[in-house]
């Protein structure tokens, strides 16, 4: 009931009942299907006996702790799978001997690529849902800090920040933030996605593909690298290196930004003492949710209008 | 494309509507200070644990009895009060009301175990001066990090308009106080109102500037020998 609700929101071309659709994902064997079933089951009572521990403990910090990494790990495993599952788009359907025919079609060429697209959300459904979840624990953590002093803790983080904002326009950015961490994961495999399916419109060797792919991979990797690691530390922990350092704000907007987007997808920002930091030291750095979203936006739109153009492209006539 | 939109849409009505739900809080529920304090609907905030300025030492006694104050002692001008919590049992904190000398209530202070400069702000509001006293720092040990010049520091948060002085310890890193500042976590140790604060060097005192912002800003220059011209305190806790 609920999926076909779901579903129906999906342009037609884009449910899995569709043709196109149907013959990318193909079946699933009734013994793999029941194997994800469980490990989808394992991590949704893991996750919900961490956030029990959380409530009965009340020891946030723990919590933070005990999931920072599997789901850091499960971001980067979501987006370098979307990369690696659409870059031989092309090939593939060259490869079953369908692609030439899709070429002589009107829309089948940007028809596939689309599906060969949207059917990565399909594959990584359980990924995702688990990221996603792991991400709602963190936001609980988040409104349980919001709830300090009787409900009055953003009152006290933005007493005092430059520029001065209401409360009003405190929550409302609070509200964009949140909104910009749950998206994110789902944006970030969207974009690597259509990273993938520009590779293998624009290079059609499978082996320079393979290589390019890497090197993508090795790009991301070293980033998230320099966000958990460096980018963390400069904003979070203040070490003693910094004190002989100026640190100005746009080395501190640069080093927010690379931590939110790349490194750990802002799992770190969900602390509320973390963002009241932020928006006390850095100038204008109460704006950064209202800033995360709109990146987080463009980034969706970004992916959308790569793969339409990829699309394009690889459905002109070939010269011969 | 319009499927993002949606989902957009949806997550950030959802939010918005979790998070409006949480600040709401604060019309349901009274501070912790508030609470704590026991204030009445006469003079509220004005008149903690229900003893007002020039009451009769009977009636203090009286007051602080209601507002489940336990009798520690009565030395002098001095009435030491314990404040159990009335579901555990377990010490709150210490009150002491100070007489003057036709035995009239003049100031009441509070020693309390754990409230918190959030817990002050989100009562009074933000403060008009907050003072750090470099005179009063004291080195903190530390067995895991030698290299840290760490130190506890004195300070005073203060509201002349309201006659409401609040101190308490704050740790501190003398290399790096650039990047520090005033946690809203930090602890409250005493808590005076009403009385007769007399700041000789008020004006020199910092202005609030906030939370989490530069511990700096929060020395006073030139820094003050002495805190204030009140009678020094006795801390009741020595009295244990």
């Amino acid at each position: 009931m609920l999926s076909r609700l779901w579903f129906s929101q999906f342009p037609e071309w884009a449910r899995p009942e569709h043709p196109i659709m149907r013959s990318i994902l193909g079946g699933i064997p009734e013994s793999q299907r029941r194997r994800r079933l469980l490990l989808a089951g394992l991590v949704i009572v893991g996750l919900f006996a961490v956030a029990v521990y959380a409530y009965v403990t009340t020891d946030a910090l723990v919590v933070r702790d005990l999931l920072y990494y599997p789901l850091v790990f499960a971001q980067v495993v979501a987006v370098i799978v979307g990369l690696t599952l659409t870059s031989n788009a092309v090939a593939t359907e060259e490869q079953r001997g369908t692609w030439d025919t899709l070429k002589l079609t009107l829309v089948g060429v940007p028809l596939t690529l689309r599906a060969r697209w949207i059917a990565v959300f399909h594959q990584l459904r359980w990924l995702l849902g688990a990221i996603i979840i792991g991400r709602i624990v963190y936001l609980g953590l988040l409104l349980s800090d919001i709830t300090e002093f009787q409900g009055r803790a953003l009152d006290l983080y933005i007493s005092g920040i430059s520029p001065e904002v209401s409360l009003d326009v405190a929550i409302l950015i609070m509200v964009a933030f949140m909104t910009a961490f749950v998206m994110q994961p789902v944006v970030a495999v969207a974009v690597s996605a259509a990273i993938g399916v520009i590779l293998s419109v624009t290079v059609r060797s499978r082996a320079m593909v393979f290589i390019l792919m890497l090197l993508v991979i090795g790009i991301y990797l070293a980033l998230v690298f320099v966000g958990v690691t460096f980018a963390n530390e400069q904003i979070l922990e203040r070490t003693q290196s910094l004190t002989q350092q100026d640190f100005s704000d746009t080395q501190g907007w640069g080093s927010l930004m690379l931590m939110a987007l790349a490194g750990d997808m802002g799992i770190k920002l969900t602390e509320l003492e973390t963002q009241g930091q932020i928006w006390a030291d850095f100038e204008y750095g109460i704006y950064f949710g209202a800033i995360y979203l709109a990146v987080v936006v463009i980034a969706g739109s970004i992916a959308n209008a790569l793969v339409v153009i990829s699309a394009k492209r690889a459905a002109k006539p070939t010269r011969t | 494309m319009r499927l993002f939109a949606k989902l957009l849409f949806v997550i950030f009505m959802v939010n918005g509507l979790v998070l409006g739900g949480v600040a709401a809080q604060r019309y349901f529920f009274p501070t912790y200070v508030e609470t704590m304090l026991a204030t009445n609907d006469a003079c509220g905030l004005d008149c903690w644990f229900g003893v007002a300025e020039e009451m009769n030492h009977r009636d203090v006694a009286v007051q602080i009895d209601r507002a489940g104050g336990r009798d520690q002692n009565f030395r002098g001008s001095f009435m030491r009060y314990r404040l159990p919590d009335p579901e555990t049992g377990e010490n709150r904190g210490m009150i002491q009301v100070t007489l003057d000398d036709s035995g009239n209530a003049l100031q009441v202070c509070y020693f309390p175990k754990d409230v918190t400069v959030g817990d002050v702000i989100s009562t009074f509001g933000d403060p008009v001066k907050f003072y750090l006293d470099s005179n009063s720092r004291r080195e903190i040990f530390s067995r895991i990090s030698f290299e840290l010049e760490a130190y506890i520091v004195h300070f005073e948060m203060i509201y002349p308009d309201r006659e409401l002085v609040f101190e308490g310890d704050l740790h501190i890193n003398l290399e790096d106080l650039q990047e520090q500042g005033v946690s809203p976590h930090t602890r409250i140790s005493l808590m005076c109102n009403p009385g007769t604060i007399n700041y000789f060097w008020l004006n020199n005192y910092p202005d609030w500037e906030g939370i989490y912002v530069e511990l700096e800003d929060y020395f006073a220059s030139p820094p003050p020998t002495a805190s204030d011209s009140r009678d020094a305190f006795i801390d009741p806790l020595q009295f244990r």
